[in-house]
């Protein structure tokens, strides 16, 4: 059912407790709700009709049990209004607050329960996402872009989930912006429960947004539905690290069908982490090289929003977009000026910073690469003496015992 | 009629003369044991009888007292068999009250009249000779462990009957020991420790390790499976300096007590290298038990406690540790009994970094975040705060397995604990010290002192990394030890970088994100 088609049955406000019962079951996607309100015609007259008529709507795909027994068992009014005080809010999709983007996907959710607010219309939204179980140079771009976009007054819209979600909202909270958090669970249950603390800033720093209804606890089965949200909730999508059989693939997969653009951050060959990411590069996606650039190319791209708000436009204009656009000379001049600048050191230890990277080494790798390269070494403990002072000034970072990477301010 | 006989009972390490008094009187017949004996002291009366009946002596049926003074204090051992035999031999006068005199023993005996071994001889020797008693007879296997004892004639005996033989005509029937001079065991009795060359590349960990034997600092190794964490732990005790003759003394009273002495082997003259299993108890870890026993720490004694597979000890025994890596002994309280056990072991730890053993390397290790910090919340605060240095090591990869490079040696590495290890000596000669690792907080503003810049760099690494208090007081100790290593009077700035560079990041382990 797709937006034009539910606003042609023109429910009214009036029928908001109904249509919060026919969501009261956590449906997979739209679940056969759009099969109810064909038949019926209105949530109201789906509440009002027999149980038979109901299951025999449902026909074969759901088991009317659930639905029915909650019509049965609870004052439905009552649960609307004990829900409404619980500082909880719903927006359906026939309703004004209904986010924009989310309208013109396929399928669009009829409900959305959320914490907290549903990101605006008129400003830029990006969805974050990648591995939960994500390398230090993962851990590291989704910190540095979360945090940019955070300054820039892009909404981050992710998953809450452990690895690149996590920190890519944190970040870009603590860079004093929003952030919304899309739960394959109840809006009211934090999940995993250990980002507590994330779950806690979303709800004064932007969202939680779930189309199941509350109290629903996560199951497998309940997030690639999810991830269909938070694609749709995107201007682009910029995953950081994936492994080539993913749930992050799967919301790439939910992106290209809405028409949404693809970022992947390309990684070193071998690293089985960015193999899914650089496996998008080379299936198209648009290269991530760095915040500034991505974000260059979300402005030019979507100017339009910050001024008119996303319209239907937006979203008829992506599916046109090619899938790849060949760098322009523009582009490459942007990159290039923003090529990270060297620290002011001493020869010596700027020898060192040069060998480190993003990816964490050991002073034992360093060292090896100073052999190859037939310079003169100052030993395994020479050079972990030169990391240290690296770190101390802040152009090195000690990942773990033993291992460091370059840092980029 | 009644006799007294020497006897002695060990305590903690340490012999303590029992004397064994045996009367016998008229009355109706029967053989009692008094003085706070245990089973196995009581079951000597059983073992005594049917060695004398089988030697052809009957006792006669009368009533035969037999008391252990002091008698307050508990007695569990075997060894009464012998002095309990002898002290009713002489009271039934079949041996003259005169030949037993100033003489101690102590042995078990079996059914036949055979002497067997029993636990802590060089302790009672050792007590004996501080008591002025110049003769002791015991055992034959433990005579050799006695005979390092100067100024006393230990006599080995393995039967009854040569005991018997030797106090009625004083003849060579059992021959004393000759006595070995401990200093000429050192050499011969040297057990080989296999080599450092033989761990290829690894030099941080190496390096960490001749920091943690010149220093006795604890030590931390992280790495995945196949490392090298083992087979370093392992040549740690080579590299560690000599046992002297007071330390070895008391290695051996310890293993004495344990009954751990290796057959025919007067001394311990070597570092001990002990690797419990993860599932010890931490009664077989710290010692205890009905009858106290040293524990593995105290078998560690001023040598090498490995713990592999840290994460995966009982939280129990772990956290037992933390007393004795302060106190350096261990003091065990029952309700029958309070001893100390000397502890002073250095602590070298290894554990993988997540379960499967190959984090931070994604390509391999798939450990859910859940999983590494479950894993690694394992490890126990107050342990963890007391290990001086961490290291991690990385998979040996095949071009370091073939290459010529070997990297350091034992012998160079011996050397330089040696050399720092020397500085020490001077250092905190006529003070409670004896390792940089032992200094406490307020000596270390003397014995630690930094110039200008290097209270500066010190400012900043406690800003910088966050340190606590006590991993502040750990870097200054460490680079105490790196300095002297490096045979520098002054820390400089050098030495306080990589000593922060080992050190145990808390953060690494809790709260990792």
């Amino acid at each position: 059912m797709n937006i034009d088609e539910i606003m042609s049955l023109g429910i009214g406000d009036d029928e908001r407790v109904y249509a919060f019962w026919l969501q009261s079951v956590p449906w997979i996607g739209q679940g056969p709700v759009p099969a109810i309100l064909k038949a019926f015609g209105s949530p109201r007259q789906a509440f009002l009709a027999s149980d038979e008529k109901i299951a025999e709507v449902l026909g074969k795909r759901s088991d009317p049990k659930a639905l029915l027994s909650y019509r049965k068992e609870n004052d439905i009014f009552e649960k609307y209004d004990e829900f409404m005080r619980s500082g909880m809010k719903v927006s359906f999709a026939w309703e004004k607050d209904y986010p924009e983007r989310l309208k013109y996907i396929p399928d669009p959710p009829l409900a959305l329960f959320y914490i907290g607010r549903l990101p605006e219309n008129n400003k830029l939204s990006v969805a974050v996402i990648g591995a939960r179980q994500c390398s230090d140079y993962g851990e590291m771009l989704a910190d540095e872009l979360g945090e940019a976009l955070g300054k820039n007054d892009i909404n981050v819209i992710s998953g809450m989930a452990f690895g690149i979600d996590g920190i890519s909202q944190n970040a870009a909270i603590s860079a004093g912006g929003s952030s919304f958090g899309v739960l394959g669970c109840g809006a009211d249950i934090c999940y995993p429960d250990s980002n507590y603390g994330l779950y806690e800033k979303l709800k004064t720093s932007g969202g939680i947004i779930s189309a199941y209804p509350p109290g629903t606890q996560a199951m497998a089965r309940f997030f690639p539905p999810r991830n269909r949200i938070v694609s749709g909730l995107s201007d682009a999508v910029v995953v950081l690290e994936a492994r080539t059989r993913s749930g992050t693939l799967i919301t790439v997969d939910m992106a290209l069908e809405q028409g949404r653009d693809i970022y992947a951050a390309p990684g070193r060959l071998g690293e089985e982490l960015s193999s899914g990411t650089n496996g998008l590069i080379g299936h198209g996606a648009r290269l991530y090289l760095s915040p500034e650039v991505f974000m260059g190319d979300l402005f030019e791209d979507h100017a339009s929003i910050m001024t008119e708000g996303f319209t239907e436009e937006d979203a008829s204009l992506s599916f046109l977009k090619p899938a790849f656009d060949a760098p322009s000379d523009k582009r490459h001049r942007s990159y290039t000026g923003n090529a990270p600048k060297e620290p002011e050191l001493d020869e010596e230890h700027l020898e060192i910073y040069r060998l480190l990277s993003l990816f964490p080494q050991s002073a034992e790798d360093i060292e090896e690469k100073i052999q190859r390269k037939n310079m003169d070494s100052p030993g395994v403990t020479g050079i972990c003496l030169m990391l240290m002072e690296l770190c101390l000034e802040g152009h090195a970072v000690q990942v773990s015992p033993g291992q460091f990477c370059r840092k980029t301010d | 009629m009644f006799t007294d006989t020497l006897s002695a009972t060990i305590q903690g390490i340490n012999a303590l003369i029992v004397h064994v008094e045996t009367d016998i009187a008229n009355g109706l017949p029967m053989f009692n044991i008094v003085g706070s004996a245990g089973t196995e002291v009581k079951e000597a009366k059983d073992r005594v009888r049917s060695a004398l009946k089988n030697n052809g002596i009957n006792i006669p049926p009368s009533r035969i007292t037999v008391n252990l003074s002091p008698g307050g204090l508990r007695k569990d051992t075997t060894a009464f068999d012998l002095p309990i035999c002898i002290g009713m031999l002489t009271a039934m006068e079949y041996l003259p009250g005169s030949s037993t005199e100033g003489i101690l023993f102590l042995g078990e005996i079996g059914l036949n009249g055979e002497i067997r071994p029993v636990r802590g001889v060089l302790p009672v020797v050792m007590a004996a000779r501080a008591e002025g008693i110049r003769e002791c007879i015991v055992p034959m296997d433990n005579a050799s462990e006695g005979s390092i004892v100067p100024g006393v004639t230990v006599r080995g005996a393995s039967d009854l009957e040569s005991v018997i033989d030797y106090l009625i005509n004083r003849d060579d029937s059992i021959l004393p020991a000759t006595h070995t001079d401990p200093n000429g065991l050192f050499n011969e009795n040297a057990v080989s420790i296999p080599d450092f060359d033989e761990v290829r590349g690894q030099e941080r960990a190496k390096r960490a390790a001749v920091i943690s034997a010149a220093g006795f600092h604890s030590l931390l190794m992280t790495g995945p499976p196949g490392a090298g964490k083992s087979m370093i732990a392992r040549r740690i005790p080579g590299i560690l300096p000599p046992l002297t003759l007071p330390e070895s003394l008391e290695l051996t009273s310890i293993y004495s007590v344990a009954g751990k002495m290796p057959k025919g082997k007067a001394l311990v003259c070597t570092r001990s290298f002990q690797s419990p299993h993860h599932t010890i108890t931490s009664q077989a870890l710290v010692g205890g038990g009905p009858v106290p026993m040293p524990g593995i720490i105290s078998l560690s004694h001023r040598s090498v406690l490995f713990l592999d597979e840290l994460p995966e000890f009982g939280r129990d025994a772990i956290e037992c540790l933390r007393q004795p890596l302060e106190e350096k002994s261990i003091l065990i309280s029952r309700l029958r009994y309070t001893v100390e056990y000397p502890a002073d072991f250095l602590l070298i730890c290894a554990m993988n970094p997540c379960p499967c053993g190959y984090f931070p390397d994604r390509n391999r290790c798939r450990c859910s975040e859940n999983e590494i910090n479950r894993y690694l919340g394992k490890i126990s605060g107050p342990i963890l705060d007391r290990i001086d240095l961490c290291t991690e090591l990385k998979s040996v990869e095949i071009k370091d397995m073939t290459s010529e490079k070997n990297g350091l040696k034992t012998s160079d590495m011996s050397e330089m604990v040696l050399k720092a290890r020397e500085i020490q000596e001077r250092r905190y000669k006529g003070t409670k010290y004896r390792f940089n690792s032992e200094l406490k907080a307020d000596d270390m503003e003397e014995i630690c002192r930094l110039g200008n810049k290097e209270s500066q760099l010190m400012e900043k690494l406690y800003k910088e990394f966050s340190l606590s208090a006590r991993s502040y007081h750990r870097i200054l100790r460490v680079s105490r030890t790196i300095a002297d290593i490096e045979g520098s009077e002054d820390i400089t700035s050098k030495h306080l970088l990589e000593a922060a560079s080992f050190r145990p990041d808390l953060d690494y382990f809790r709260n990792r994100r």
